[in-house]
This record gives C-alpha cells, sequence and structure tokens, in this order.
C-alpha cells in the first residue's frame, strides 16, 4: 500500500491482504490522512486479544478508486481519541466499541450506552463476560413494572465443545 | 409575545410508523424537530456474542433473523466469509441458485420498504397489493427450504439444495407478471400528488454528507453515486449478467423511493436472465441432491460434521472482513476464526450506520416529516440492534 511508502513512521505493516497496521503513537493522523486520500471510513469494531489488548479496527472505502482497506491497531489502552468529527459515521460505532468493550473515546458528541438496558453494567463482548449474563429482564405481573433478577435458569447452560484441548 | 419553549416527546416504540421497536426522543420546537435521539437496543439478543459460541454452520440461521426481511442476502455474506475461511469454492449451479435467491430476496425486501414507506405517509392500497406478491416469493423460498422466512437455504460451501426445473419455470413466468405488478403500485405513488408532497425536498442529504455519514445502497444511490458492490466486487454470478444502476439527483426521500421502485425493476431483469442462464446450461440435470446418509461410518462423518464443526485448516489470524450489497445496502461481516467457533463476529449492518444519521436528517423538519425519513430508511431492528 502506497501509505506504507509515504508515511513509513506512522504504519507499522501491511500484510498481503492489505490490513495497515497503525503505529500506536501516531493512529489518529494516520486516520485523519486517510480522508485526505478520498478514504471514507465506514465501519469500526474492537476484537477483544486478551492479553494482547483490544485491537481497533477500521474499515474505508474509497469511492473514487474503488477499493476498500483496512486499519487496525493493538493497544492496551482503554482510552481512545474519538474520529467522530472527521468521520461522522464512526459516532455509533465508537458508542458500541464503549458499551462492548470498555474503550473510552475523549472528545466524541455523545458518549452513552447504545444497545444494552437502561443502567447497564457491564462490557459484555469481552471474552470474560459469560453467555448468560448475570441478570433477567422481566415484567412482574405483581408489582405492575419491570424488574431485574439474577439469572435463573430451567436448564443449566451448555457449551458443546468437542475440540480437544491438545489442538488448541 | 410569550416565549415558546422547547419539549420533548416519546416517539415510539410502540408508534407503528417506528418499523418495530425504535424509541425516538424527539426535542421540538412547536412542529419543528430540533433534535432526535434514537434509543435503540429493544431487540438486542447478543448475536455476536452467541456467535462466539457456535460452529460456523450454527452460526448461520442467527443470520436469518438479523435482518427478518431479507433473509439470504444476510446469509449469504456470512456464507461468503466462512467460504474465506475455509478455501471452499462454490459450484457454477450453487452460485446460480444463490444469485436467484438473493434477487428474489431484494425484491421482498423493496417491496416491503416502499410499501410500509407508503402505508406510514398514508397510503394503505399498495401495502397490500405488495404483501400478495410477497407472498407468492415467500413460496419460492417455501419450496426451496421448507421455510418462509427463515430459510437457512444459502450454506457456506454452496446451498442446501439445488433448484429444479418446475421451480425455475415458476419464477420464471413471476418474474413476467412481476412488473406489471409493479407498474400498479407505481400508478399509486409516483405521480401521486400527496405522495410527492410528502417526499419531495425532504431527507436531503447531499453526495459529500452521505460518503462521510457512511450511507451506502439505496441510500448513497439515491444521492447521486453509482455505487453498488455487484458492481464493484463481482461476486457470485453478477459479472455474467447485465443490470444497470439508478441513481438519484437530489437526494430527497423521493429520489430514494425512484431508486428502490427502479432497482425491483433492475432485479427481475437480472432474475430473467440467471433463468435464461439456467435453461441453456450444458446439460440439464438434477442439481445438488441432498444425500442423506444411509451408512454407519456416513452417519457418523455427518453428525461430526453438523454437531462438531469444522476447524479452518490454516488459521486466518488476521481475521475475514467480507461485505456484499445487501438489498438496504453494504453488509460486512468480519470473521476471526482460530477454532471450532468463530472467536469474533461482527456485522455491519448498514441500517444502523442509516440510523445513526437520522438526527442529521431530520433535524429542522416538520414532525410528520420524521415519519418519512424513517420510511426512506429502510430500517429493520433485527439488523440494527443484533
Amino acid at each position: 500500500m502506497e501509505l506504507k511508502l509515504l508515511y513509513p513512521r506512522w504504519i507499522n505493516s501491511v500484510s498481503s491482504d492489505q490490513i495497515c497496521t497503525i503505529n500506536n503513537q501516531f493512529y489518529w493522523p494516520t486516520l485523519k490522512l486517510s480522508l485526505l486520500h478520498q478514504t471514507y471510513l465506514t465501519d469500526f469494531f474492537g476484537v477483544d486479544k486478551l492479553r494482547h489488548g483490544i485491537e481497533l479496527n477500521w474499515v474505508g472505502w474509497s469511492y473514487e478508486f474503488e477499493k476498500i482497506s483496512y486499519y487496525r491497531r493493538l493497544s492496551f489502552d482503554y482510552h481512545q481519541l474519538s474520529l467522530s468529527w472527521i468521520y461522522p459515521s464512526l459516532t455509533w460505532f465508537e458508542r458500541e466499541v464503549w458499551e462492548m468493550f470498555g474503550v473510552m473515546f475523549s472528545f466524541h458528541p455523545d458518549l452513552r450506552r447504545l444497545t444494552t438496558d437502561y443502567g447497564f453494567r457491564s462490557y459484555p463482548l469481552l471474552k470474560a463476560y459469560p453467555t448468560t449474563g448475570y441478570f433477567q429482564v422481566f415484567y412482574s405481573e405483581k408489582n405492575k413494572r419491570i424488574t431485574a433478577s439474577p439469572t435463573n435458569l430451567a436448564q443449566e447452560f451448555r457449551l458443546f465443545n468437542f475440540q480437544s484441548p491438545w489442538q488448541k | 409575545m410569550a416565549k415558546v419553549k422547547s419539549f420533548t416527546m416519546n416517539f415510539g416504540p410502540q408508534h407503528p410508523a417506528a418499523h418495530g421497536v425504535l424509541r425516538l426522543i424527539l426535542e421540538l420546537d412547536g412542529e419543528v424537530v430540533v433534535r432526535a435521539d434514537p434509543h435503540i437496543g429493544l431487540l438486542h439478543r447478543g448475536t455476536e456474542k452467541l456467535l462466539e459460541q457456535r460452529t460456523y454452520l450454527q452460526g448461520l440461521p442467527y443470520f436469518d433473523r438479523l435482518d427478518y426481511v431479507s433473509m439470504m442476502a444476510y446469509e449469504h455474506v456470512y456464507s461468503l466469509a466462512v467460504e474465506e475461511l475455509f478455501n471452499l469454492e462454490v459450484s457454477y449451479v450453487d452460485s446460480l441458485s444463490r444469485t436467484i435467491f438473493l434477487e428474489i430476496t431484494r425484491l421482498l425486501n423493496h417491496l416491503m420498504a416502499v410499501t410500509t414507506h407508503a402505508l406510514d405517509v398514508g397510503a394503505l392500497t399498495p401495502f397490500l397489493w405488495a404483501f400478495e406478491e410477497r407472498e407468492k416469493m415467500m413460496e419460492f423460498y417455501e419450496r426451496v427450504s421448507g421455510a418462509r422466512m427463515h430459510s437457512a437455504y444459502v450454506r457456506p460451501g454452496g446451498v442446501s439444495l439445488g433448484l429444479d426445473q418446475q421451480l425455475i419455470t415458476d419464477i420464471y413466468q413471476f418474474v413476467q407478471q412481476f412488473p406489471f405488478r409493479l407498474q400498479e403500485i407505481e400508478e399509486m405513488l409516483t405521480t401521486n400528488r400527496i405522495w410527492r408532497q410528502r417526499l419531495v425536498d425532504v431527507g436531503v442529504v447531499n453526495l459529500q454528507q452521505a460518503m462521510e455519514l457512511g450511507f451506502s445502497g439505496p441510500m448513497i444511490r439515491g444521492s447521486g453515486l453509482a455505487w453498488d458492490l455487484r458492481v464493484v466486487k463481482n461476486y457470485e454470478l453478477y459479472p455474467l449478467t447485465t443490470f444497470s444502476v439508478p441513481i438519484g439527483l437530489h437526494g430527497d426521500c423521493y429520489d430514494r423511493y425512484l431508486v428502490r421502485v427502479e432497482e425491483m425493476r433492475q432485479s427481475c431483469f437480472l432474475i430473467y436472465q440467471l433463468c435464461e442462464l439456467y435453461f441453456n446450461q450444458p446439460e440439464n440435470k438434477p442439481l445438488t441432491p441432498f444425500i442423506s446418509p444411509t451408512k454407519m461410518e456416513e452417519v457418523i462423518s455427518s453428525f461430526r460434521y453438523y454437531s462438531g464443526g469444522n476447524q479452518p485448516q490454516q488459521a486466518n489470524k488476521e481475521g475475514i472482513y467480507v461485505s456484499a450489497e445487501a438489498p438496504k445496502g453494504e453488509l460486512g461481516v468480519y470473521l476471526l476464526g482460530l477454532q471450532q467457533q468463530p472467536d469474533r463476529v461482527h456485522i455491519r449492518a448498514p441500517g444502523f450506520v442509516h440510523l445513526s444519521s437520522l438526527d442529521r436528517m431530520s433535524s429542522d423538519h416538520m414532525i410528520a416529516d420524521v415519519v418519512t425519513i424513517i420510511g426512506t430508511q429502510d430500517i429493520v431492528f433485527g439488523e440494527i440492534d443484533r
């Protein structure tokens, strides 16, 4: 990718699949720069890499050159700069990453939880979060309101993983 | 003169024009919208989290439930991602039946989008007509997969069952009569004075804004950019067909409506061409029949495959991002799979991006226009909340 040649210090590596790994120090100028190259970021998401930190991924389309590009950075920093002032499309994606992974975006115009329930606290897409959850929410006929109580399952949560532990 | 203070109002989640479960908090200055704040998540099921604990095949039916108006388009993108992960090739005939059903899905979705939009704005009749046509197409779904909506038909590596001659003949017949039904709907709406008064110059998004907001599908085409991933990425059998990509000129709701109607015509044309491709195949043998296991060993391996799942041969540590043109816009699936279960699945739903711009699109509009704008965005909450 030509970006690597133009800005060798900003981009660590470019893989065969055209995935740019951005230098952690320079992620903000790099992503801002992609706009100069007529690339509009259309997608942003996090991946929990456990002991390697949180991986943040941006996907951008250059409409003029019909080219897709991927930007990526791996960091332990749960405090990031928001890009939604440059790319308004990222506003909700950053909100989602905040609620799902607990990554904070400073200077975000409106950083609230997005899809989870009002008053929800955990970060569900972190690997440490169980699939069954901690609370169940239901309408209580007795109290005439929505109530939350600790999870009470009729059948215990089952996970069929037939993979041999030696293969992992 | 008394100063009028702006007041806040709940729109939905029970409002019929909220297209499901949208809770919209409107800040109003008289009848003019100052700020619209969508509260989403009332249909949040944690699909992405659940997929991390399913095998690749078990994850497929979840994609039907995401966008329950264009089911196969979602299955298809997930299948594309899994195929890339496992290096699977799809045979020509499977690709053919996929492409036919992708276009049928586009018709299903756009019929729903256009006519429920009309319903919100006040025209009930096209909705009734469209649902008759939708019923016919869902019958095709049923004939090929056994389910009217959540079909789980497109599978990683192909389709669950090949098309038969009779079905193709019936689809061919359907496509021949469908443009006339579309004509009826258009006669009711396109030049209708009330419809035009409600749609023209409402929710204008110019091209620069559309690109910055990450629009895709009919939303960006309505703003005047001929951007269609079917053309850009050339997946499935689209390279073998000819179709045109309609664009709007003004970027208002009316243009997006026209784009959707024209896309339905193009889809008809595409299905017509694909049926021709089917009939002109070198040998017309029955396609990929489902072979149920008969021997004990076959039963065992089939059971192991379906329950245990498969592990990718070469683990792709980078993850795979695949996107395709769903009826609502660009649908992307990111799949990071190192084991039998994906480690992370991310779904880039087009409706999510479109709804996030609702505030920009509807501010300084009248409150009745909010309904029009929600309609033009073609929102389905299964995909937005995930």
